[in-house]
């Protein structure tokens, strides 16, 4: 009985240790990633495989979250990123600091840095520019036309909800809105929206009043993966606020969260999360 | 100030001095001996010591243009810190006087912030070299302004009130941090993200370029400091005495808060905050040699220097492949021994 048992074991080792082997032996390619959407494309190019270490801000896919950290995008170590032994670097433009970015080109180390994707176009670029530089060119062409056939799907919305987008709980009492100019306000257009908030650019504090005012039919809160969130609470924090009982959003129950790096990274998942905001869109209107 | 019959060795200042330097030489070497890349001690001697040779190996790389640069920005900026500690707190007579506690670094920041922030829309992106001169200008010019203000305000008949001027710094801090929350509030999410890192402090930003202007500054800084000891010395008589002993005070005062304010300004810009370096070290210092800046002066700027090398080596190896922020691992180590510092001294008073 122990004897067998210990057969068995040793031949899965080897098993194992063969089959790690073989996929080592395919390949020895070392690709460290640097920002979430660069994570995105390189491993939706089928080279996830050859992914040694990516940073902070990558959280999809899965087995991303799993390589070694060398810290958030904009603050990296370059000696961390070269301890890796990389073959090739992939990063977004918002990688940083300079002097590290500088650090690492001057290895000698082959680096691609695509622009941090906030738009679609960006990103059938980036995708493109990988395609080439990692020799999966098919594979660049077959995402591009996946998401541009989701992008197309997109139903037009003759009369276009109002929406807000809050970064974090409004619950707290912070609201923390999307205005002009941020990824948020992209996303909420090519889903058939329209961001009410146009007073100021980039992520700002709004007053609990601005929300009465402005009579958004959808609240749209955004919610980091990763951490742990209460759901209902945060959904009841706004549906019971008593200030806000007459804001249709509030009152048709039309307040939803989002998982941010999904729906703001305009990477690979882009067309996902543009149709599943178009979809909530469209019943709202319909209502 | 002789040094008494009964002293040991060990407790003579020349010998203390020699030993905080070659324990900064050996911290130092450590500090390029170790990180996330394992490199054999032989390659490092190596690496060290073939500074102009270019090969291509990685190792190479590693030693000579990440890590010699960082340990030599952090033996200056250390140095600068500590030594501008011991001053401060010589001609403020006072064993609070940080540079953090009295505006210094406040004002730093608010230079730093404000240039981040709206340096953008004053100098055209063309002009690259106006931005890298400004990022430097702007936190020294800050530093100096806050410090000299807090100054101005605490002085009360050519003297400085210890307790008036602690209070100034603090409603100073307050108000330096409003200036931030307002450049925070304009700032869009890079510069946001970029301020952040930045305030906890961090040596990433090391170079030969950035090594190549600011060497020269400290060290010059460093020396004109030094040459300060004696009337330092007299200070510590006590200001009517130092007064009556030939000692213009106030000239001494203004001088050596533009030194020191433009010194941990400029450090502040290159590096962000990094806290308790000044206000630890010199009382560590003073423990060992005593209050004679004589000695005191340089040992400061020495342990200063050896305990940033030990810091950034403790922010680069202690989570793989990544850094901690420099100022966040300083304050945790410096706060609890300003504590134990002040436990000690109470003790001492009630006994």
């Amino acid at each position: 009985m122990k004897a067998s048992k210990f057969k068995k074991i040793s031949c899965q080792l080897i098993a194992l240790t063969l089959t790690a082997a073989a996929l080592s032996a395919e390949s020895t390619a070392r690709i460290v990633t640097v920002g979430g959407a660069a994570t995105e494309i390189v491993f939706a190019l089928n080279r996830g495989n050859d992914v040694v270490g990516v940073d902070l801000s990558s959280t999809y896919p899965q087995a991303a979250t799993k390589l070694p950290q060398v810290g958030y995008v904009r603050s990296i170590s370059a000696e961390g990123v070269l301890a890796l032994e990389p073959t090739h670097i992939v990063g977004t433009s918002d990688i940083g600091p300079a002097n590290a970015l500088n650090q690492i080109k001057a290895s000698g180390v082959p680096t691609s840095v695509i622009p941090s994707p906030g738009s679609p176009e960006d990103l059938y670029q980036a995708i493109q520019v990988l395609g080439e530089e990692l020799e999966q060119t098919e594979a660049a062409t077959q995402l591009k036309s996946k998401i541009e056939s989701q992008l197309a799907s997109i139903q037009k919305l003759e009369t276009k909800p109002k929406v807000v987008f809050f970064m974090s709980s409004p619950g707290l009492g912070h609201l923390n809105a999307a205005g002009r100019g941020t990824k948020a306000t992209a996303m909420i257009e090519l889903a058939g929206g329209e961001n009410v908030i146009r007073s100021h650019p980039g992520y700002k504090s709004i007053s609990h009043e601005a929300l009465v005012a402005l009579q958004p039919d959808i609240i749209l809160i955004g919610l980091a993966e990763g951490m742990p969130h209460n759901e209902t609470r945060i959904l009841d924090g706004v549906l019971h606020n008593a200030a806000w009982q007459n804001v249709p959003a509030v009152r048709e129950k039309q307040v939803h969260t989002v998982p941010l790096g999904r729906t703001l990274s305009f990477g690979v998942r882009v067309g996902e999360a543009a149709l599943e905001l178009n979809q909530l869109f469209a019943e709202t209107v319909s209502n | 100030m002789q040094p008494s019959p009964t002293k040991r060795i060990w407790q003579q200042p020349g010998v203390v001095l020699g030993l905080i330097a070659l324990g900064l030489l050996l911290a130092m070497f450590v500090s390029a001996a170790l990180g996330d890349k394992s490199i054999p001690p032989t390659t490092v001697v190596h690496a060290l010591l073939n500074m102009e040779a270019h090969d291509d190996a990685i190792n190479g790389i590693i030693v000579r243009d990440i890590r010699a640069p960082r340990i030599l920005t952090a033996v200056l900026v250390g140095a600068t810190l500590a030594i501008a500690g011991a001053v401060l707190q010589a001609i403020f007579r006072n064993p609070l006087a940080d540079p953090g506690l009295i505006g210094v670094s406040a004002g730093g920041a608010a230079g730093a912030i404000s240039f981040i922030v709206f340096g953008s829309w004053l100098i055209p992106a063309s002009w690259p070299l106006l931005h890298e001169i400004g990022i430097s200008l702007f936190p020294m010019a800050g530093g100096i302004g806050v410090t000299l203000l807090v100054y101005r305000l605490a002085l009360h008949e050519g003297r400085i009130h210890v307790t008036t001027m602690l209070l100034i710094g603090l409603a100073m801090n307050a108000l330096v941090g409003a200036l931030i929350g307002y450049a925070v509030f304009f700032s869009n999410d890079d510069q946001l993200r970029d301020y952040t890192f930045w305030s906890l402090g961090s040596l990433a930003r090391a170079n030969w370029n950035v090594l190549s202007w600011l060497a020269p500054i400290i060290v010059l800084l460093i020396s004109a400091l030094l040459r300060y000891r004696r009337q330092l010395n007299l200070l510590l008589l006590g200001e009517y005495e130092a007064v009556h002993l030939g000692l213009n005070v106030e000239k001494l005062r203004r001088r050596l808060i533009l030194f020191t304010a433009g010194g941990v300004g400029l450090t502040v810009a290159l590096c962000g905050m990094i806290g308790f370096v000044g206000l630890i070290t010199p009382h560590l210092c003073r423990l060992m040699l005593g209050p004679d800046h004589r000695w005191l002066l340089p040992a400061s700027a020495l342990m200063g220097a050896t305990t940033l090398v030990i810091a950034d080596l403790l922010a680069r190896i202690s989570i793989q492949y990544s850094e901690l922020p420099l100022g966040v691992l300083t304050a945790t180590v410096g706060a609890p021994f300003f504590l134990y510092l002040i436990v000690r001294a109470k003790r001492r008073a009630s006994f």
